[in-house]
């Protein structure tokens, strides 16, 4: 009795196993692989372009926002940043928030960016989300006082890994910029339209 | 703020307590038009908008005039070791309701992590000042504890003076002060005002410590009252998950159009 207990879990283990490792074993490469490769490889650039002297603040602003383009699924981003108000706009102010999203984001994160060196950035490893997300996770070690959790939000798309959020301690990005996007449209006769003029003018107070 | 009108101020608590149970309740999102809107619903919900943004701006004006420049002279003419003698020396007052919290919460060995840091840092960290145990012990209150136990957060204040709370958390606070032996041991020793000094000099060591990354979330932000609000939303719940695996928490970021987000147009 015991004995066939015994064997019958050793099967279901060894059934469980070949299920287990059975796709990696053929697939090149898992997605959490993939965007843990991915991430790395943003690291190691940006710790070259921020050590590189010989750029100047301009160039480095530049490939800051070349980096923006090819790394993030800005579309993505910017549709779920509108939240319910994304169905609600019409085809044109969608375009027009993308836009003006993207330029809000190259001002508002281009000063941190260029304010960090970049050394003390660990990549560990990556977790799966769903089928198409995973989270790689990092830390950002510091002289006196714990390390700062930072995930990255990779999602598999038809241009290969885009990052979709950044996520500091828990807090995300998007989800922040979400919750206060909608706080500005659902405030009376302002809207999308509004939303839109609002950013326009923080990107023109912060860009001066 | 002493301890003398206690039963009065206990009745309070719980009146308060039950009310926020009973609000928990009848806080339920609506559901609109699918998931999209409750969820929006949840991450936004603030039916005291207008009185706490007029807190906010109370809040920050006394910031900009007071709290703020206090904290940057103090950053500036207290030499680092001593501030972070400061901050050790508040986190180690904290263990003895942290490691109530953790038990009530049933992290014992977060409980027990509360007594080591307190016991070697109290003893071989000269009362506390320094940090010899280096256990990285986190925050635990009354509000994380509620939270545990399932009680939901309530609708969103911001407390005069103190800024920003979720209901639970405001309420926890309460219970955290009559539940801190440390605030007992100071009434036996007649430290006056103790609680009154000791929120003070949190809030300087923490105010000091955020200067600027408070300046930049109110450069970045076009709505800086909705911007503090998500934040200290997520930061609580984090709290709550002890920063433990947060992948449940995050939004969905598919959409029925996968792929082609701007299809329209």
């Amino acid at each position: 009795m015991f004995t066939r207990r015994k064997f019958f879990q050793g099967t279901l283990i060894a059934a469980a196993m070949t299920v287990l490792f059975q796709p990696s074993a053929f697939a090149a490469e898992t997605k959490e692989q993939a965007a843990l490769a991915m991430v790395k490889a943003i690291g190691d650039e940006a710790v070259a372009t921020l050590a590189d002297k010989s750029l100047s603040e301009e160039q480095k602003q530049e490939r800051f926002e070349k980096f923006l383009d090819s790394s993030f699924d800005m579309k993505r981003i910017g549709r779920f940043v509108l939240g319910q108000y994304w169905r609600g706009a019409t085809g044109a102010e969608q375009t027009e928030f993308l836009n003006v999203f993207r330029d809000y984001m190259v001002t508002s994160y281009a000063e941190k960016i260029g304010s960090y060196s970049g050394e003390n950035l660990e990549i560990k490893d990556a977790t799966s989300l769903n089928d198409k997300e995973s989270l790689v996770h990092s830390v950002i070690v510091r002289p006196n006082g714990p390390p700062i959790k930072l995930d990255w939000r990779v999602r598999k798309t038809n241009d290969g890994e885009k990052i979709v959020d950044v996520i500091i301690e828990g807090i995300s990005m998007a989800q922040t910029h979400r919750s206060e996007f909608a706080s500005v449209v659902s405030q009376p006769g302002v809207g999308v339209e509004g939303l839109i003029n609002k950013l326009k003018e923080q990107i023109k107070t912060a860009s001066n | 703020m002493g301890l003398r009108s206690k039963s009065s101020s206990l009745k309070a608590g719980l009146t308060a307590l039950a009310l926020l149970v009973a609000v928990s309740g009848c806080a339920t999102p609506q559901q609109k038009d699918g998931k999209a809107v409750a969820v929006m619903y949840n991450e936004v919900y603030d039916p005291l908008e207008p009185m706490n943004r007029y807190f906010f701006d109370v809040n920050y004006a006394l910031d900009a005039l007071f709290f703020k420049p206090v904290a940057e002279i103090y950053r500036g003419v207290v030499p680092e070791p001593v501030r972070d003698s400061v901050t050790n020396f508040l986190t180690n007052l904290s263990q003895p309701i942290y490691l109530i919290n953790n038990v009530l919460q049933g992290d014992l060995n977060g409980a027990g992590d509360n007594m080591g840091a307190f016991f070697t840092n109290t003893f071989l960290g000269v009362g506390g000042l320094f940090d010899v145990a280096k256990l990285n012990t986190p925050s635990e209150d009354m509000g994380q504890t509620f939270a545990k136990w399932g009680i939901q957060e309530g609708p969103y204040l911001v407390v005069p003076i103190l800024g920003p709370r979720t209901t639970r958390a405001a309420v926890g606070g309460i219970a955290d002060y009559y539940l801190d032996p440390i605030n007992y041991a100071a009434k036996e020793n007649d430290i006056e005002h103790f609680g009154v000094i000791r929120t003070a000099a949190h809030g300087l060591d923490q105010r000091s410590r955020s200067i600027e990354a408070l300046d930049e979330i109110e450069k970045n932000s076009i709505d800086f009252y909705a911007a503090i609000r998500s934040l200290y939303r997520q930061n609580r719940n984090n709290m709550i998950l002890n920063g433990a695996s947060n992948s449940t928490q995050l939004p969905d970021m598919s959409f029925d159009d996968d792929d082609e987000p701007v299809k329209k147009n």
